[in-house]
């Protein structure tokens, strides 16, 4: 402790370094007491079921998400996943059986609270029935492959929707689980030129051309991550990598690119480079910002308090998201409203809100909202801070 | 006068700030408990469609 600062600064000063520890030993303790309650309470009901849409099971084994169901000879009867969509009241949860082959054998409505009437005209129609038999590799897309049901659109669209969910998941877990092609595109390859334009962008003495390459990472992050992808990163991701819900690295690279490339580089080099560089709602926030002559409104003492409300919003939406293990469920940001133009009355309020919010002043919902900043700030938090006690173990004389 | 009409502005852009986090907050946490509902899984339906023969269970 300095013994020339007033006396009654130090109580204040020890407090304020102990603070930021506190609430990390706390966040990561209700992370991890979810993570565990998740653990124990995922996928009991499901199970139990495999046997109604494979009948002939004898035993189930879980991975994961899917199901394999073996029959008495312990030879391979088909998959199971369930997948859930909501229609036009409430949500349709389905068990989805499909057989070696690719094709759907069994379909059972494990919950629905899709408002009864519309839900009726599925049953007296045979709407789920149509499903049997068809090849997982079809869209299942209504008007395409599937015959809409007049009157119950939004609810034979989110049967279809459920069904297409569970079969991807099969497929892609179960079914080609060895070999998937290898996907590497126009996204792998516009994610590594982001990366290498922000890595390179500090090294930029002449402001003029540090601007222009700012101006130009940022751009390309709104166009490609955001409106033609739609794939920036979220609270959902890091939800689905403590999860442990880690998709095919050949046909997900860009998933393991965008995660990897930018907690690698917050651990090795110390610096969040997605959120100020190439974030797309970011680029958008800015973008507005510029238009207006908006600037970051911090005021001091007030923001550190404001700060508090993100920081337990994304550990509550990531507590829930590892609790009830739905990490998409946990993702609260407007991202897919404005990137996909598709989401409920709340989510376009946020993103209204939002985005004339960024009219007065600069990235607001970055400083005062996003739970991607929060938790690189997280990861830089405890990265500096075992650095530091490194290096103070490493300057301590030897004993 | 200016210092205060200054200090006032600001107090007022504080205020501001602060009702825009508590809106935002208010938004996303009406948002997360609308996805958390929709998720929601336990009771059994209990309708079953099989390839070859299709039962059907009243729901319990």
């Amino acid at each position: 402790m300095n013994p020339s600062l007033p006396l009654s600064t130090r109580p204040r000063q020890t407090h304020q370094r102990r603070l930021p520890w506190l609430e990390s030993v706390l966040a990561a303790l209700i992370i991890l007491g979810a993570w565990v309650y998740g653990f124990l309470n995922t996928r009991s009901p499901v199970g139990p079921l495999v046997p109604n849409v494979l009948p002939g099971t004898q035993r189930v084994e879980a991975n994961g998400e899917i199901f394999t169901a073996y029959n008495a000879e312990d030879q391979v009867l088909g998959y199971a996943a369930a997948a859930d969509a909501t229609g036009y009241g409430g949500p349709i949860y389905l068990l989805v059986g499909i057989d070696p082959n690719g094709e759907i054998a069994g379909i059972q409505v494990i919950e629905q609270r899709e408002t009864p009437g519309f839900y009726a005209l599925l049953s007296d129609r045979k709407f789920i029935q149509g499903f049997l038999g068809k090849t997982t590799d079809q869209p299942f897309m209504l008007g395409q492959d599937v015959d809409s049901i007049s009157g119950a659109t939004l609810s034979a669209g989110a049967v279809a929707e459920a069904i297409r969910n569970a079969s991807e998941k099969i497929n892609t877990g179960a079914l080609q689980p060895t070999a998937p092609p290898i996907r590497f595109g126009l996204p792998e390859i516009a994610l590594l030129a982001l990366f290498a334009g922000s890595l390179t962008l500090p090294r930029f003495r002449n402001t003029r051309s540090r601007k222009i390459l700012h101006w130009a990472l940022l751009l390309t992050g709104m166009a490609v991550l955001g409106f033609v992808l739609n794939q920036p990163l979220t609270l959902a991701n890091f939800a689905s990598l403590l999860a442990g819900y880690w998709p095919t690295w050949q046909d997900h690279l860009y998933w393991y690119m965008l995660l990897g490339g930018v907690i690698g580089l917050a651990v090795l080099q110390g610096k969040n480079i997605y959120c100020f560089n190439f974030c797309p709602f970011g680029a958008v926030q800015e973008c507005l910002g510029r238009m207006s002559d908006a600037k970051p409104f911090l005021p001091r003492g007030v923001y550190r308090q404001l700060r508090w409300a993100p920081r337990w919003l994304a550990v509550l939406a990531l507590a829930l998201g590892l609790a009830f293990r739905q990490p998409g469920a946990a993702s609260f940001e407007p991202f897919g409203t404005l990137f996909s133009f598709s989401a409920g009355f709340f989510p376009w309020m946020l993103l209204v809100f939002v985005l004339f919010a960024s009219l007065i002043t600069m990235r607001p919902f970055c400083y005062y909202l996003c739970p991607v900043g929060v938790i690189m700030d997280f990861i830089l938090f405890i990265r500096n801070q075992v650095k530091r006690i490194w290096r103070t173990k490493q300057n301590a004389p030897m004993k | 006068m200016e210092n205060q009409t200054k200090r006032s502005n600001e107090i007022g852009a504080v205020r501001a700030l602060q009702i825009y986090v508590l809106v935002t907050i208010v938004l996303a946490l009406i948002i997360l408990y609308g996805s958390f509902q929709q998720t929601n899984s336990g009771t059994l339906s209990g309708e079953i469609y099989l390839r070859h023969n299709t039962v059907e269970m009243g729901g319990y």
